[in-house]
């Protein structure tokens, strides 16, 4: 028991917050006093006529609650969503506004511009998401953070959580016309497909492509489909390839390169005429996907006697999707071996709602994994997931998760990580 | 060649500020009269202090680096209010009580959002100490559950002079009470851990305990 009762020693904040921290109080402080300083000044002489001061003094008053109320929320809220986060906002955060939006380019994929050598791990490059909307918000989120190019905005030290930007018509249709010129110069590989079944980021057709531009895949909206196309090293096909697909041109290497570049690290090679809100904020959904994954399948009604009565309540009569999966496993020399089936029922709530949920399971236990040989085993850490019940049969534990649904109406089942 | 005749090393200039260590005091009146920079230079010398101070009530790194940019704000809010001369950082201690104590509440009426965000998965390239964080929290967060046993007033007088060492007379000054009130909760909050405490020991050079903290 004597471990319960430790604690842990001092620490620093981690490198480079401090700096920032400073700077935003100082922000903060000039921004309050200036709201002050306005409501310090003079009344104009009309307001000293006696039949108006005390009608006065009662503006002046609702005026002071106002602002400073205001005033004190906006600093909550820009400390707190200064920075991605993971699970639900605090309560009161503004969603990101309007509610959908019309999906202009998604791009996934380890980034190239971000790799780099690390001692222990070897030639790693984080795993990045981006999302770009008609209406200029640039929503994407980030593995890890480079060297000397620290994400402040970063849920953890691990992932930046979703973050939106803002982007000027010019903006985004800089980043389109980027995407469109990569499928440009892979038309001929593309309209091997027929029109109507054209490949998703996982399925079909892809390039092959030096190892160290990683692999990824590209969307982009094609009437009322997304068309996709994927990109993997050439040593994936080794001993033979999972995929249909062609070994890249310069050309197709130039044009994929380019959009990574753009996607990656859009504050680097963006100009700023293609910035509305250049400013990093959390992305704050207005629903929720809340997930019960389990293996083998069960039904739906099997698995709510498993919640806390209240958090049931709020899920037994919504509507569901059900999404069935091979549970997978990698064995020597390219072989895959299918463990069992899996089961994903997913259910669609406001945030408020999901908090419902959240709010019986705090006591359980989050489940944890372990990346890599000598890494501790630690809780997920690209979303907010609680253990139901344990593994049977070597298979996976029942879990709840909750993941944001993005305004194109899509979500990433467990944060899309990993 | 600089100007202190050494190659490539520029001279170095010292300020005022920087060669003479300026009282806490003399850098709050300047930040009271609207020296935003003084009031930038107590942050540095004390985020350090309250966010470990945070952390010990939250048991969550990000959360206490958030709650300390709440503290010092809400600090720059109140600096008209008349503190005794050399006071300022039990002053600031008073303040991240209050502003623990209301995050506390607000978290039990909806979420724990950001108390328990999910722990990050950990890539040891990208920050070299955050395994070690990962286990700060889960340590802390194991002491809290038995500190959380106690009456808050008691849990608040407990974390600011057994953990962060204040003593009786700042702890009075931080929460606002008598110092015989702050003496009589530590030592019922002592007398209830010694009950809690299943006998712990000394758990590694730089750990410390509870059953320290109640010795």
């Amino acid at each position: 028991m004597k471990g319960d009762l430790s604690i842990p020693p001092l620490r620093d904040l981690p490198p480079g917050r401090l700096a920032k921290r400073r700077e935003h109080l100082l922000f903060e402080i000039t921004r309050e006093r200036e709201s002050r300083g306005a409501l310090a000044r003079p009344w104009p002489s009309r307001w000293g006529r006696p039949g108006r001061r005390r009608l006065g003094a009662l503006a002046a008053a609702v005026l002071v609650v106002v602002v400073g109320t205001a005033s004190a929320f906006s600093g909550v809220r820009a400390f707190f969503l200064e920075r991605g986060f993971i699970g639900l906002p605090p309560e009161g955060a503004t969603p990101s506004a309007p509610e959908s939006g019309k999906l202009v380019l998604h791009w996934h994929g380890r980034s190239a511009t971000h790799a780099r050598v690390d001692a222990r791990a070897g030639y790693v490059a984080p795993l990045v998401h981006a999302w770009v909307y008609a209406d200029g918000r640039m929503i994407w989120s980030r593995e890890g953070r480079p060297p000397g190019r620290a994400i402040h905005e970063g849920a953890n030290e691990f992932t930046s959580g979703y973050l939106e930007q803002r982007l000027t018509p010019d903006g985004v249709e800089l980043l389109r016309s980027a995407a469109v010129a990569l499928f440009d110069r892979t038309r001929a590989l593309l309209e091997t497909v027929p029109d109507d079944s054209w490949p998703g980021p996982n399925t079909g057709l892809a390039l092959f492509v030096p190892p160290r531009d990683f692999w990824g895949s590209v969307e982009i909206p094609k009437g009322d489909r997304l068309l996709g196309l994927q990109w993997q090293p050439t040593t994936w096909c080794a001993p033979r390839c999972m995929v249909k697909g062609t070994t890249a041109t310069p050309e197709q290497l130039s044009a994929l390169r380019r959009v990574e570049a753009l996607v990656s690290d859009p504050a680097a090679v963006l100009p700023s005429s293609a910035w509305a809100v250049r400013e990093i904020r959390a992305y704050v959904p207005s629903h929720y996907a809340v997930c019960i994954k389990t293996s083998p399948p069960k039904d739906a009604s099997d698995l709510l006697p498993l919640l806390p009565t209240r958090a049931a309540d709020v899920l037994r009569d919504r509507g569901r999707t059900r999404f069935d999966s091979d549970l997978l496993e990698a064995r020597e020399a390219g072989r895959i071996v299918v463990l069992g089936r899996e089961v994903t029922y997913c259910s669609k709530l406001t945030t408020e709602e999901a908090r419902e949920v959240i709010q019986p399971l705090s006591g359980f236990p989050q489940p944890r994994t372990r990346p890599a040989p000598w890494l501790a085993p630690s809780r997920n850490w690209n979303t907010l997931e609680y253990r139901l019940a344990e593994a049977v049969n070597n298979l996976n534990p029942t879990t709840i998760s909750f993941d944001p649904y993005l305004p194109h109406g899509q979500f990433l089942l467990n944060g899309g990580g990993g | 060649m600089s100007a202190d005749g050494r190659a490539g090393n520029p001279p170095r200039l010292f300020g005022h500020e920087q060669a003479v260590e300026v009282d806490d005091s003399v850098l709050w009146s300047r930040a009271h009269t609207g020296d935003s920079q003084a009031f930038g230079l107590l942050f540095e010398r004390h985020a350090r202090t309250i966010y470990n101070f945070c952390f010990r009530r939250v048991a969550n790194w990000a959360t206490a680096e958030d709650l300390v940019s709440l503290v010092f704000l809400e600090a720059w809010r109140r600096l008209d209010k008349p503190i005794p001369r050399g006071k300022e950082l039990p002053w600031l201690f008073g303040i991240a009580t209050n502003v623990v104590r209301n995050r506390r509440r607000a978290e039990r009426r909806h979420d724990a959002a950001l108390g328990r965000v999910p722990r990050p998965r950990p890539e040891p390239s990208f920050a070299d100490d955050s395994v070690q964080r990962l286990d700060d929290e889960e340590l802390m967060g194991r002491a809290l559950g038995l500190v959380a046993r106690l009456p808050r007033r008691e849990q608040e007088v407990f974390a600011l002079c057994a953990w962060s060492e204040l003593s009786y007379e700042d702890a009075a000054i931080a929460l606002g009470i008598p110092v015989g009130t702050v003496r009589s909760r530590l030592s019922r909050a002592r007398a209830r851990l010694r009950e809690l405490d299943p006998g712990s020991g000394h758990d590694g050079e730089r750990m410390q305990t509870i059953k320290e903290a109640v010795e």
